[in-house]
């Protein structure tokens, strides 16, 4: 098996605030990423999938702080960093950022510059990058923009952002992020703007730098139907918990998680009239992190709900192989069936 | 059924000024729009962004003016109501039966008011209750959308956003409406509020007998909802298919391709697809000649380059679609024939359609 | 509003906003307060107009009575506690007399303080009758000397020997009064015209918005020294008064006609206005109950950061002789005294109007940047 990539082990983010106590908006997180691989990290808004993605950059706000945890990142032959304890806009972080690992945003516009074409912008991160001339880099960014799939690239690339639709913003924000061949993306809901069939684009397009270049993709997304499309591996966040982590394939097929299970059965099935079955949504609302129950997050509205829920954190069992939940419920059958 | 709402030969454009000396440029947001709405059903208004579903949803209701054509009520009782030849005034005791639901529920409510005060606001501009009988309407149609009547005095900012679309629907539903539009109702929810909020639409239409007119792009949410699909592209509409027959088998190539786009949450049915997916949808201004889907679409013929296909009924179907090669063609639907061996209970939901919730 | 007015304390406001009853204006004051330097702004500007409101009774004597033996009397300032020869403490307040000296090389009389004198401060002393505010009738000042007589020159006199205090708390009156009296005249055709042109666009908008276009692009300073030239020298202070307000607001509502004007185009397209026509509400129903509430609080904040630039005009007019003239007390006209280098070397204190002036154009500035920020959290 691959050594991985990048290891976020037992994460916690807290953000702190002027009038209120500090909120833990990620706890408990624990991620691997393999080269080539694809993880999925699919919740709910305020679940806490962006500011995990974006701590492993550390891109996050002033007022963050990682309380504990570690991101190691490890590329093929060399040392680990664990990027957690590096400060941020330090040399070795910048280092790592945009070099060996890159990410792309859900809105294009506003990490474009709209008063640069967009060929000066790739051409400027190749610069950065690699040690070549203007020229060399210019021809880079052309097969870069050929590459992501823009029909007449080299006219393109004199193009300015707000020029070109949401689509080909998209693939131009791709071709700026693999335009020092990263070993790791992190792509932030980067179709969630877009029509489906641009969408269906994006993600074509994406699976298939992830098979030329052999890097690992980080997926943030609310979508299931993106994650079913694009995922190896999945890992469902609610309220700041990774609750259930695992294949792509087990996890679809057998969710163990309650939360990951509701989460299915909310979504409308492409079934005919006459297999049609009522909706079976999740009741009540996500509770403020801050009202967040002191045990399992999802105690407030799980069905199964029982004793140790409320006041005790699940710890994570294995559920299969490579397959973990944190539930109450996991841990209860494991011991009924060694009693 | 009868038909309660018809919308004939609608065209809306826009003339955008090209600057202090540029020329006026015309951009038809829609044209030549024919459709009915029969009494009772659920039709879906489905297409991408740019394809005029939410301008016809707005002139349907006479949010803005048509440029042309007409869209004419029936009531329930009888008549014809021309709402495209009304003023202002004649169409006011209209607004009652024809209510709309808005996408965003952060701005349709209005922050300054509480939220008795914003259902009640129908009530008081109709006159139709005071005091305590406008008080008891206005409690019981908020405890109909799951609103307690203890949060009625608090102002929108309290809610979430789920809890703000129920608002915005109870506001839709207090004037017992016949028809009621809902513009991208869901499409800003989250997946689990969006799922209570479908299960509400769906409750509310069979207590009161209410017709919808569902405009949405996420085809898995209207495979779910709708009676019968209009499929919209750069303001025509290619087809209009009883949901079942169009998720079947589609007849134009169009709809096709957004049955194709969709992603299902069910990695078992990943499909390989970069060769079928082709282009963008051209700006609105710039609209190709012939055919308005050629420019995308794989079967495009000479035929297509050249004449304009209109909308017909496919033969021997109750479909109809704006494509030359309607009968003709195989096209592809989205309802697995052949289920990967499913049997886990677990899996009960697991094939479903994803929901484009959140932004 | 009603759960939290201005004066709802900290736990009913939590309550408040615990419980979602909190409104808009509820919000935003409690955004506003935890701007400090805009909260202590407010509390200086509240000063300010409490002073401009109870002039009459705040100035210790008649700004206009002038008396020649006192010219140029340097600040006597305010004292409260003296030493006895004897080594005994004297609490109470009370200002030092005047002595004279004659200047031995310039042969010229000078005011000297004299340490020795002490004249008793006498609170809430009585007085000539007077009406506060022109409507109260009333007999009593602040404060006073004991013996009305004696020479009470706290901020020290002017040329004719009056008092500057006194001349100071009138001349806030009317600066500051003409700052509001233009502000409102602006915010009426402000609003009127910016409304009109917001809410039904087309030709009237782009019309409006050329002729704003137009006024703005000319030079305010040559264009308000024509119009107060114009004015006829024989107009009662009165008529130069309401002249000077209105000839001020001529440039001043165009900014708040522009404010409002974008207002109600942002608002129009808001899902909630559609709502609202969909609903079936009339034009002015929309305007008052669902548009106008939602600006009041960026109106608000417009007008309060206009209003320092109208009362820097008329200071600036005033000082200029064109505004209003003698014997208005304006800080303006105050401060036309300090013209000259001469004066100025001989009472420095005839600039006290323009610490005035700094002080309150500072606070309303950061008063109204405070409103602007606490209305518009996101900058939206």
């Amino acid at each position: 098996m691959t050594q991985p990539i990048l290891r976020i082990e037992d994460l916690s983010i807290s953000f702190s605030s002027p009038d209120e106590a500090d909120i833990e908006a990620v706890r408990q997180v624990d991620l691997t990423l393999t080269p080539g691989k694809t993880l999925a990290l699919v919740g709910e808004s305020g679940c806490g999938k962006s500011v995990t993605a974006r701590a492993v950059l550390r891109l996050l706000d002033a007022n963050a702080r990682i309380p504990h945890g570690r991101i190691l990142f490890q590329p093929e032959g060399s040392e680990p960093t664990d990027i957690a304890r590096l400060k941020p806009d330090s040399l070795a972080l910048r280092a790592i950022r945009g070099n060996q690992i890159a990410m792309i945003f859900q809105e294009p516009m506003s990490s474009l510059s709209p008063v640069h074409t967009i060929g000066d912008q790739i051409d400027e991160m190749v610069l950065i990058h690699e040690r070549v001339n203007r020229k060399q880099a210019r021809a880079r960014t052309v097969a870069l923009l050929d590459q992501v799939g823009i029909p007449g690239a080299k006219e393109r690339a004199d193009a300015y952002p707000f020029e070109l639709s949401g689509g080909l913003r998209q693939r131009a924000m791709i071709a700026m992020a693999l335009a020092c061949t990263p070993r790791l993306l992190i792509a932030d809901e980067p179709t969630t703007a877009l029509d489906v069939t641009t969408q269906a684009q994006i993600l074509d397009l994406l699976r298939q730098l992830q098979a030329d270049f052999g890097m690992a993709m980080l997926f943030i997304t609310h979508d299931l139907g993106v994650v079913a499309e694009i995922a190896d591996e999945v890992a469902v966040m609610y309220l700041g918990d990774v609750v259930e982590q695992g294949n792509v394939f087990d996890v679809f097929r057998a969710p163990q998680h309650p939360y990951t299970q509701a989460l299915m059965n909310s979504i409308p099935k492409m079934a005919r009239k006459a297999d049609r079955v009522r909706l079976n949504p999740i009741k009540g609302t996500v509770p403020a992190p801050k009202d967040r129950p002191e045990g399992c997050a999802f105690t407030s509205r799980c069905p199964h709900a029982f004793g140790p829920c409320a006041s005790e954190r699940p710890a994570r069992t294995v559920v299969g192989e490579g397959h973990h939940a944190r539930c109450h419920l996991l841990t209860r059958q494991t011991e009924e069936a060694l009693a | 059924m009868s038909t309660l709402l018809r919308v004939e030969h609608v065209s809306k454009h826009y003339t955008l000024s090209g600057g202090l000396l540029g020329a006026e440029r015309r951009l038809d947001a829609l044209s030549d729009i024919n459709l009915s709405v029969e009494a009772g059903e659920t039709l879906a208004i489905v297409g991408e962004s740019g394809c005029g579903k939410t301008t016809l949803g707005r002139c349907i209701i006479q949010a803005q003016p048509v440029s042309d054509g007409r869209v004419t009520y029936h009531p329930l009782g009888g008549g014809d109501v021309e709402l495209t030849a009304l003023n202002k005034r004649q169409l006011k005791p209209w607004r009652q039966d024809i209510r709309m639901i808005f996408q965003d529920p952060m701005s349709s409510l209005n922050p300054n008011m509480r939220v008795f005060d914003i259902v009640a606001e129908p009530l008081r501009i109709h006159k139709i209750a005071k005091g305590k009988a406008l008080e008891d309407k206005v409690i019981s149609t908020l405890a109909k959308v799951g609103i307690p009547a203890e949060a009625v005095g608090r102002y929108p900012h309290a809610f979430s956003g789920g809890q703000r679309q129920r608002i915005g629907i109870a506001r839709a539903l207090v004037l017992d409406p016949k028809l009621v539009i809902a513009d991208e109702a869901v499409s800003a929810l989250d997946v689990s509020i969006q799922a209570q909020v479908l299960n509400l639409l769906e409750d509310l239409k069979r207590e009161f007998g209410l017709t919808y007119i569902f405009i949405s792009h996420d085809l898995g949410v209207v495979n779910y909802i709708a009676d019968r699909v209009v499929v919209m592209y750069l303001g025509h509409v290619v087809e209009n298919a009883p949901t079942e027959m169009l998720f079947e088998r589609p007849r134009h190539p169009y709809s096709e391709m957004l049955l194709e786009a969709l992603p299902i949450a069910d990695p078992l049915r990943r499909k390989g697809r970069s060769t079928e997916l082709r282009g963008e949808i051209p700006y609105l201004g710039n609209r190709p000649k012939g055919c308005p889907f050629h420019t995308r679409c794989k079967y495009a013929e000479d035929r297509c380059r050249a004449e304009k296909p209109v909308l017909r009924p496919v033969a021997g179907t109750a479909q109809e679609a704006a494509c030359h090669f309607a009968e003709t063609l195989t096209l592809k639907g989205a309802y697995e024939d052949n289920p990967p061996q499913v049997a886990s209970a677990a899996l009960a939901g697991a094939g479903g359609l994803p929901g484009r919730a959140g932004q | 509003m009603a759960e939290t007015s201005m004066s709802t304390s900290g736990a009913a406001a939590a309550r408040a906003k615990r419980s979602g009853r909190e409104s808009q204006m509820g919000l935003m004051w409690r955004r506003f307060r935890q701007h400090k330097l805009a909260l202590a702004s407010l509390w200086i500007v509240v000063a300010f107009y409490v002073v401009a409101l109870l002039a009459e009774f705040l100035a210790p004597t008649d700004p206009s009575a002038y008396s020649a033996r006192y010219t140029y009397a340097p600040p006597q300032g305010l004292h409260f506690i003296a030493q006895n020869d004897d080594g005994s403490w004297v609490f109470g307040p009370y200002v030092n007399g005047y002595k004279t000296e004659i200047d031995p090389v310039a042969l010229r009389r000078t005011f000297v303080i004299d340490e020795e004198k002490r004249l008793p401060v006498q609170f809430l002393a009585p007085s000539k009758p007077y009406l506060l505010a022109g409507v109260i009738p009333m007999s009593v000042k602040l404060f006073g000397l004991e013996n009305p007589r004696d020479p009470l020159y706290i901020l020290g006199a002017d040329r004719l020997g009056r008092d500057l205090l006194s001349r100071l708390i009138h001349g806030t009156r009317i600066s500051l009064s003409i700052g509001l009296a233009g502000v409102t005249m602006s915010l009426f055709f402000g609003i009127i015209i910016g409304g009109f042109a917001g809410y039904y666009g087309g030709w009237f908008d782009s019309a409006v918005m050329r002729v704003v276009e137009f006024i703005r692009s000319m030079p305010t300073i040559p264009l308000w020294l024509g119009l107060a030239a114009a004015m006829p020298k024989d107009w009662s202070a009165l008529q130069t008064y309401f002249a000077i307000t209105l000839i001020l607001s001529l440039i001043g509502w165009t900014e708040l006609a522009r404010v409002v004007r974008g207002r109600f185009l942002s608002l129009r397209t808001e899902d909630f206005v559609t709502a609202a026509r969909l609903d079936g509400a009339s034009d002015w129903r929309i305007i008052t109950r669902h548009m106008v509430p939602s600006f009041t609080s960026h109106i608000i904040a417009a007008a309060t950061l206009a209003i320092p630039g109208m009362i820097l005009a008329e200071t600036a007019l005033s000082f200029l002789g064109l505004g209003l003239q003698a014997p208005i007390v304006s800080w303006g006209t105050l401060l036309q005294d300090a013209q000259n280098i001469r004066t100025l070397a001989t009472a420095p204190w005839l600039l006290t109007p323009g610490i005035c002036v700094v002080v309150i154009i500072l606070a309303m500035n950061f008063f109204g940047d405070g409103l602007r920020d606490a209305a518009d959290p996101h900058g939206r």
